[in-house]
């Protein structure tokens, strides 16, 4: 390797781990007090400092030194987690990222030397803290697919031990089954006087994390669980990413030592949240301690888990598996023609094999695209750092929750995905969530949220971006749109159409410009970014309660489900999940009086297209025809092809430089029998015919 | 088990070696409520310890209570760390106290 290539996988490396610090602290300004929180922060500085010299990033390194010494301090207890600190540590990562970009950059800006200054000169007070318990790593178990963490429970009956039986065993016998952290508590404990030496008196809890089944660790109880009190609680199971970790609040729940009437309630207030259960006696000290311990736990093994799933796993440059998918795509075509030729040649012997080649064929190209997916958590987690500064920037409390970000979908998508979510955050931020005085007026608590949330539905992801803000407001969008002669002074729309209306090109209803928003620069780009990813968007929004923001994509843009058609003797492909149903379309017979292009489809108007005019087909149509019925944005368009040959999944390929300008036209095919077929944009014609 | 008390100096000190454990509960529960009717501090010292159960630790942590809620104080020392690796394993170690530990002396804390 070059020391060029060097230095680009050391870039590389860097921005990863810099998105991992960031998301650390963030949460770290939140949990000011979790030692794992610091030791990761302290450990991606340590390793961006040590690379960034070894390739030739004295820069960074020189930045880094001071922070990397700080964060040090704190992990040893010498030093307390600050505002500032969290907020100068954030702005060294901006600083870095550009250092990554331009390697003669110095850190003497102001910035720059700002940070150095209060890094080394930073000091305060040693407090005791908890530290992170040392641990084997039982790699074949943190490997494990079936991986769950449990919170077990067992209180024993008082004269357990006088009845010949150790709970004390039975207990480490639990934590055999895999990772264990152990409580004994002693919250009932009595006093000396009180006390009978042989009596149990202690109860366990104990987090679990194992491979084996909730039964195999009742199965440990079997013989004293009649007399005990023994819960046994699935805490975890490894789905999604760090941000789906439970809170204090969540755990404290969960164990039922305090309500959810008690939890929201105390949500308004800006302290620590296990100082204000304590201080309003809602909970005891010991019940706080454990719910940490579980969470700790539960950070911890996820933690572990990574690193050893970082261990046993390849790092490969996406061009490469852009080249694989597409191979696998031509072998798809050539199957289909060993497949075709098979049925031809009516040879049973062939016909064996080309079966057997198409399943393998097929299983090559699931696995193909399962690796180029990706958990959308990746994406979302880079918005809390937007959210954060700005909403400060603007004067307002907004917090971002997170979702679904387990959901995976294709890098491709997630790539050109970045842009619209981050516009459509800060219109949320600025536009849909109200000043905290504002919010408190209107009887809402002060602080505001923006959820970000993915599922997958079928062949597609649905992102929604929702805020519970005030909501659009229909009349001053009518207004503006009256203003600019977008609708007529006397028209009355319904709500969906209201909204629609925001997507006009050049729309804003901001009064002011700000650096934020107010250009009327952006939703029409958002709707056309997510249209060229053959996604829809939509929006509802109710006045005072907020807005949620629906993007249904699809999860790959490789592959798509299509409807195979034929249009003047030319193969064409209709995405399939815009498609509701194919009709018998006579033209002869459907002439209107008016010369309209519109058909009657179950009591319902629906205008219609022929593609032939629109691709110029050559050649007489048939009589009888198909009219592909396909719905986008909730308004159904025919569309009059020759015939319809069927469904059909095909790997999309690209048109090339010299058909760029080809309108409606999003890609090709290759089928079976290797004649191209043509895949339609039904978003741009609809566009076109409205 | 063995106990030793010593009654001379400023504050009374037992001290505790061999086999902790559920046999010998009652006996050492006995002598700490005599201890702790005499109404002083106590230093418990931890010789070399053969084998300990939860009953110790129970009583530990009952003493403990009892002593510092009579405003009084409960000092565990000698071999506690090494008591304590092995109470781990089971539960019983602490990285802080609970919120009887007003001297800030919990007998399941490690010393540094």
């Amino acid at each position: 390797m070059s020391a060029d290539v060097h230095q680009e996988v050391f870039i590389q490396e860097a921005t990863e781990l810099l998105q991992e610090l960031e998301q650390s602290l963030l949460e770290l300004e939140d949990d000011t007090l979790n030692m794992d929180l610091v030791a990761r922060v302290f450990r991606a500085m340590h390793t961006i400092k040590g690379s960034g010299a070894m390739f030739g990033f004295e820069n960074i390194a020189a930045l880094v030194h001071s922070i990397e010494t700080a964060y040090d301090l704190v992990r040893n207890g010498k030093l307390d987690i600050t505002k500032p600190m969290l907020d100068y540590s954030l702005k060294s990562c901006d600083i870095i990222r550009e250092m990554l970009g331009d390697p003669s950059m110095k850190a003497d800006s102001p910035l720059a030397m700002e940070i150095v200054a209060f890094f080394s000169e930073a000091g305060g007070i040693k407090q005791p803290q908890q530290k992170p318990k040392e641990k084997e790593q039982e790699n074949k178990l943190l490997k494990s697919s079936n991986l769950k963490t449990y919170r077990v429970t067992f209180r024993a009956p008082q004269d357990i031990l006088l009845s010949g039986i150790n709970p004390e065993l039975l207990v480490k016998e639990v934590a055999e089954l895999g990772e264990a952290s152990i409580s004994a508590q002693t919250t009932y404990m009595p006093e000396l006087g009180e006390m009978e030496a042989e009596k149990c008196y202690t109860f366990w809890e104990i987090i679990l994390t194992t491979d084996k089944t909730e039964n195999d660790i009742r199965d440990i109880f079997i013989f004293v669980e009649d007399d005990s009190d023994l819960k046994v609680t699935l805490i975890d199971d490894f789905t999604g990413g760090s941000e789906n970790l439970k809170k204090i609040g969540e755990i404290l729940v969960e164990k039922g030592d305090i309500s959810q009437d008690a939890l929201m309630g105390l949500m308004q207030e800006r302290k620590m949240f296990g100082e204000i259960l304590i201080e309003k006696g809602l909970i005891t000290k010991e019940a706080l301690d454990s719910a940490l311990n579980e969470q700790l736990h539960v950070r911890q093994i996820r933690d572990q888990k990574a690193v050893v799933e970082n261990i046993s796993s390849v790092r490969v440059p996406s061009e490469k598996l852009d080249f694989l998918v597409d191979l696998v795509g031509e072998l798809v075509t050539v199957q289909a023609r060993l497949g075709q030729i098979a049925v031809q040649e009516n040879n049973q012997e062939m016909l064996k094999v080309a079966e057997e080649v198409e399943r393998l064929v097929w299983e090559l190209r699931d696995n193909t695209m399962s690796i180029r997916m990706l958990e959308i958590g990746s994406t979302f987690s880079k918005f809390k750092r937007l959210v954060r500064d700005l909403s400060a920037e603007l004067g307002k409390e907004i917090e971002l929750i997170v979702h679904g970000g387990e959901t995976e979908i294709d890098k491709t998508v997630i790539e050109k995905l970045g842009d619209p979510l981050v516009h459509l955050i800060r219109n949320s931020i600025d536009h849909g969530i109200e000043t905290p005085q504002e919010r408190v007026a209107a009887g809402k608590p002060a602080k505001g949220h923006i959820t970000l949330t993915a599922t997958h539905s079928g062949g597609s992801v649905l992102i929604e971006i929702s805020d519970d803000g005030k909501g659009i407001n229909k009349e001053a969008v009518l207004k503006k749109a009256r203003a600019n002669g977008i609708v007529s002074e006397t028209a009355e729309l319904p709500d969906k159409e209201v909204f629609e209306l925001i997507f006009a090109s050049g729309f804003s209803t901001a009064e002011t410009i700000s650096s934020v928003s107010g250009r009327g620069v952006g939703m029409d780009v958002v709707r056309r970014n997510i249209e060229s990813l053959r996604g829809t968007i939509d929006i509802t929004s109710t006045q005072g309660k907020g807005t949620t923001i629906t993007l249904k994509l699809p999860l790959t843009l490789a592959i798509i489900d299509g409807l195979l058609v034929v249009i003047g003797g030319q193969f064409y492909i209709i995405p399939l999940s815009l498609v509701n149903e194919c009709i018998e379309f006579n033209a002869a017979k459907n002439r209107s009086s008016s010369g309209r292009r519109i058909i009657m489809v179950r009591n319902e108007i629906v205008p219609y297209v022929f593609l032939r005019d629109f691709f110029q087909a050559e050649g007489e149509a048939p009589e009888i025809q198909q009219i592909v019925i396909i719905e986008i944005d909730g308004r159904r368009v025919g569309f009059v092809v020759d015939s319809v040959v069927g469904d059909h999944q095909t790997v999309i390929k690209s048109l090339g430089k010299a058909f760029k300008d080809i309108e409606c036209i999003s890609g090709a095919s290759v089928l079976g029998d290797g004649s191209v077929a043509l895949i339609v944009d039904v978003f741009k014609i609809y566009t076109e015919i409205e | 088990m063995n106990l030793h008390f010593s009654g001379e100096g400023a504050v009374p000190k037992l001290t505790v070696s061999g086999s902790l454990t559920v046999e010998y509960a009652s006996e050492l529960l006995e002598n700490l409520k005599n201890i702790n009717a005499n109404g002083t501090d106590l230093h418990l010292e931890i010789g070399e310890v053969d084998s300990v159960d939860m009953t110790f630790f129970q009583l530990m942590c009952s003493a403990h209570r009892t002593f510092t809620g009579g405003d009084r104080k409960f000092i565990v020392t000698g071999r506690k760390n090494e008591l304590l690796e092995r109470g781990a394993k089971t539960g019983f170690r602490r990285h802080k106290g609970c919120s009887k530990d007003k001297f800030g002396t919990c007998a399941m804390v490690m010393e540094n």
